[in-house]
């Protein structure tokens, strides 16, 4: 036998190269696609199964490891069915679909909406006999696969696509917001974000889309310029929240080129001052939220205002990651993660487990295997050569990146608690579930191009 | 896909990560050993804090003790229990926050510092959801009382501040026997209510009542306003936690006189039957040193016997006492009673005062120090300490909380100015205040069946920016009695009084008056 043999040769995919029209280049290029799909592919189911390792480290000794039997179980059952997902669906299978899916899940939202009115307290999980399911995350997973499908159809030209897809988000959006669960709706609106971008939003016009929510930060701290007190409706106008506005018109206005036509500017002023409604108003539509929400929000700026009872997670969490020190106290050895004095340190406040017993050194490894998982799912979606498959790594990118941002940040007291869990690494069935199987959508984009 | 998004989003996760690291790299690695130094003092003992002594008051009134209270947590499983119900009846029994709680996907803190009936109570439901813990708290009985002298313990078992921070280690490690302090609390509610009660009269700004023991030093009494309750200290902010009568300074004004007077007399520059031609007013330099009742062509020139200098509390007289000794010798004399050094009172954080040195006073500063304002700024416990003097017959006592600590006798001390001269001073005050009751219809001292010696303060608050305000003052007034045969020295100190003119007699006197009246009826 030879040492060397010819690698069996594959259909390759038909692309014409405009740039080179050189028939050997294409083969090349796949060849080296190829291969650099399969290696990112392996990185990726590494880096995945990295993270879960560690996670169960840190449940086999959080909470006494009561969890950690459990979810080791959740990550069998997941990874099977997933596998069998993954070998039965094609992507296209998901494209052609969107639509139903998508409704499905609306419906999905309508039941538990319906039956969490008579089964009491439990509005976010659904009983189907022995297992419960959680509708709030399958519908991540729908909205991702509708919004790749419908994106890729219809590119953002405007503010009326924008507006469009919008509207695509507001109804299982608002639908898990009246659960009431705050944390998952802004997780689609990170989705929404992250997709809107990449099928050719720009970036001024996601400014002004946000602008709103940085209105309502801008103006609620800083020197106070104005004050108005009467009846419901009190407000300041804070400098921060000047500056932003300021830089919000000249930015606008200078990118626009508001002097064009007295019409551009009207437009351009009349959306900026929008904001100014939102400051004026903003108090009220606070008041419409719960009292023990207002104060996850908000007790992050100050945990020791209230060190008893909003403030009390993250006093401990961060008690428990600094006292980690560089190399940590060692396996099992953390006090406060063995007294189990970080209160839901199996779910929300698992990353502090790892802090306290393993150090920065721990840390710094579960951060560098997020950023190794980040961008390795968008360079997936760099190299797709199909709009659909890459909007579907853009959304699931989107997703983990803002659940690892909010959860780690709300460890560290910079994020609001919203009870966001770790991906991969927090205790819980659903959420594994649906982060593994985005995951195999993603290895599948790049395996479905590359043998197409 | 455009290049220009991909590397949009690469910049985003940079940034991103990076500044978790940053944050990271800040607890972990710049304040790690902040967090487990703490951790390593309280960690081991953060299942159940250490046992801590309990804190007891010259009677053995319990002031601080441990309690053993339980916090509720509750547990995420899956259970065919009935939620609802479970959330019903626990808020029948504690105070829950959130019965929403009890869905909840994920473990929790219900409640802190639940009571062994309650946690009974909890038991009794007997459910998988919930799980109690048992914690150690420290409980502060009398909640506010002496609050400023106890300290607290805070959430996490450490102490702050107090005798439960500074004698911590006695606290712990002695846990099976009681720490006995000087104070009487009867004394010290009453000093405490009265003291509230005055500055809400008043319009004060905060105010505080040391009352000691004249010949052992021991703190009978030491109320402070604003005050705070350590059982809920989180509520509280730290200017309503600081003892502010260790540590901030304020100029003394007339009462600062005793120690003029008194180091004249120590140093030889005058005796006894000294006597001073006031005529109102006194120029120095550019500066006009007046008298408080001097009037403009209406003011005759009168000649001051010593008893008179405390009857009308002469700004002149003082002044002119001040400068015959010149600038060297009277600092001497005042740094022999203690000002510019810590009292030496067994509570952290106190302050040294301020006394400049000698050299700097220009002959404007000699003159106003002698009057209690220029190069002297005290900590109330400092004038207290110093003026004791004088009512222990020429001793030092160092001023302290505790029943059994260790002083040297008084004869064992170098007296800081002869018994004689004391006893005079003491005289020539009771007289004053004798005199002023009788024909100045003065508040200060009015107590029956008491005689009192003393001195009104009235100082008024050096402005921002320099100079003197008229509209703020401390209103203060020292006494000890009975007068001729001290046992009790007692200060109140009023600080920016807003009615009664903001006079040391009419705002602080009255406080006074009940005070030694409620001390005789205890113990003369």
């Amino acid at each position: 036998m030879s040492a060397t043999r010819e690698p069996k040769r594959r259909p390759q995919p038909g692309i014409f190269d405009a740039a080179t029209g050189s028939k050997a280049t294409i083969r090349y290029n796949n060849k080296v696609l190829h291969s650099l799909k399969t290696f990112n592919n392996k990185v990726l189911i590494f880096t995945v199964l990295a993270i879960f390792a560690i996670g169960l480290l840190a449940l086999s000794s959080a909470a006494s490891g009561a969890f950690f039997a459990k979810q080791l179980l959740y990550g069998l059952i997941s990874a099977i069915i997933v596998f069998v997902l993954y070998r039965i669906f094609d992507l296209n299978f998901f494209q052609k679909n969107a639509t139903i899916i998508y409704f499905l899940n609306i419906a999905l939202l309508l039941v538990l909406k319906a039956l969490g009115a008579t089964v009491l307290g439990s509005q976010r999980w659904l009983k189907l006999g022995p297992v419960s399911i959680q509708p709030s995350e399958i519908a991540k997973v729908c909205l991702i696969i509708y919004l790749a499908a419908w994106l890729s159809k219809n590119p953002i030209q405007g503010y009326k696509d924008i507006l469009k897809t919008l509207a695509i988000v507001a109804l299982p959006a608002s639908l898990v917001l009246i659960q009431p669960d705050l944390g998952t709706t802004l997780v689609y609106v990170a989705i929404c974000f992250g997709m809107l971008f990449w099928a050719g939003a720009k970036l001024i016009e996601l400014l002004l889309l946000v602008s709103p929510l940085l209105t309502a930060i801008f103006s609620s701290f800083g020197t106070e310029l104005i004050t108005y007190n009467h009846g419901n409706l009190h407000f300041a106008l804070t400098l921060p929240f000047l500056i932003f506005i300021t830089v919000l018109l000249a930015v606008t206005a200078i990118y626009y080129k508001a002097w064009r036509s007295p019409w551009l500017s009207t437009n351009i002023f009349g959306l900026v001052s929008f904001n100014l409604l939102i400051m004026v108003f903003k108090t009220i539509a606070w008041s419409f939220l719960k009292e023990y929400q207002q104060k996850r929000l908000t007790i992050f700026v100050d945990p020791y205002s209230d060190p008893l009872g909003a403030g009390y997670h993250i006093i401990q969490s961060l008690y428990a990651i600094g006292s980690g020190g560089i190399w940590g106290q060692g396996f099992k050895a953390g006090n406060l993660t063995q007294g189990r004095f970080v209160p839901e340190q199996h779910t929300d406040f698992v990353f502090s487990a790892i802090g306290e017993e393993f150090g920065f050194i721990g840390t710094g490894l579960i951060i560098v295997l997020y950023i190794v998982l980040c961008l390795n799912i968008i360079t997936a979606a760099k190299n797709s050569k199909s709009k659909f498959s890459a909007l579907i790594s853009i959304g699931t990118f989107s997703m983990l990146f803002f659940h690892i941002f909010v959860n780690i940040g709300m460890n560290l007291s910079v994020m609001p608690i919203t009870g966001v869990p770790l991906p991969f690494f927090s205790y819980g069935g659903s959420s594994l579930l649906v982060d593994l199987f985005l995951v195999s959508l993603v290895l599948k984009s790049s395996k479905n191009l590359a043998y197409k | 896909m455009s290049n220009f998004r991909y590397r949009s989003i690469q910049i985003l996760i940079a940034l991103a990560f990076l500044a978790i690291l940053g944050r990271l790299f800040q607890f972990q690695i710049l304040n790690g050993q902040k967090y487990s130094a703490y951790i390593k003092r309280y960690g081991q003992t953060y299942k159940i804090s250490p046992a801590r002594a309990e804190i007891v008051d010259r009677n053995d009134k319990v002031l601080a003790l441990d309690l053993m209270k339980y916090t509720l947590e509750y547990n995420p499983v899956t259970t065919s229990e009935d939620r609802g119900m479970l959330a019903f009846k626990l808020e029948q029994m504690i105070d829950l926050k959130d019965p929403e709680d009890l869905n909840a996907s994920y473990s929790k803190t219900l409640a802190h510092g639940l009571s062994r009936e309650q946690a009974n109570k909890i038991r009794k439901l007997d459910s998988k959801l919930l799980y109690l813990r048992q914690v150690r708290r420290r409980f502060y009985p009398q909640d506010e009382l002496a609050s400023h002298v106890l300290g607290y313990v805070d959430l996490y078992g450490q102490a702050r501040q107090g005798i439960e921070a500074d004698y911590q280690k006695r606290l712990e490690e002695d846990s099976e026997n009681k720490l006995r302090l000087s104070l009487d609390s009867r004394l010290q509610v009453f000093a405490e209510t009265e003291l509230k009660k005055r500055i809400a009269e008043t319009k004060a700004a905060r105010g505080t009542v040391l009352l000691m023991e004249v010949a052992t030093g021991q703190m009978m009494a030491m109320a402070t306003s604003p005050g705070f309750n350590p059982n809920n200290y989180f509520d509280f902010s730290l200017s309503q936690i600081k003892n502010w009568p260790l540590v901030d300074v304020y100029q003394p004004g007339s009462i600062f006189k005793i120690v003029t007077v008194a180091s004249a007399l120590e140093s030889g520059t005058i005796d006894l039957s000294h006597r001073f031609v006031d005529e109102g007013f006194l120029e120095i330099d550019k500066w006009k040193i007046k008298n408080h009742e001097y009037k403009l062509g209406k003011t005759e020139a009168e000649e001051l016997n010593l008893q008179n200098l405390f009857e009308r509390s002469s700004n002149t007289f003082a002044a002119h006492l001040a400068l015959a000794m010149g600038p060297k010798v009277f600092h001497d004399q005042i740094s022999k009673f203690g000002f510019g050094q810590k009292t030496g009172i067994e509570l952290s954080g106190e302050s040294k005062g301020i006394l400049l040195k000698h050299k700097k006073w220009r002959k404007s500063d000699t003159a106003t120090t002698g009057m209690g304002h220029g190069a002297i700024s005290v900590t109330p416990l400092q004038l207290l300490a110093a003026a004791n003097v004088i009512a222990n017959d020429g001793h030092w006592a160092r001023p302290t909380l505790f029943l059994d600590s260790k002083q040297p006798l008084a004869e064992e001390l170098e007296p800081i100015i002869s018994a004689e001269h004391a006893y005079s001073i003491r005289n020539l005050l009771a007289r004053a205040i004798d005199h002023n009751l009788k024909f100045k219809s003065s508040v200060a001292g009015r107590v029956d069946n008491l005689t009192i010696a003393g001195k009104t303060g009235t100082a008024e608050k050096i402005k921002a920016g320099g100079g003197y305000s008229k509209k703020e003052t401390v209103a203060s007034f020292l006494g000890f009695f009975p007068a001729y045969n001290p046992k009790y020295i007692a200060l109140v100190v009023i600080d920016d009084p807003k009615t009664d003119g903001r006079w040391g007699d009419t705002v602080a006197g009255p406080l006074f008056n009940k005070i030694a009246a409620y001390t005789r009826d205890l113990y003369l």
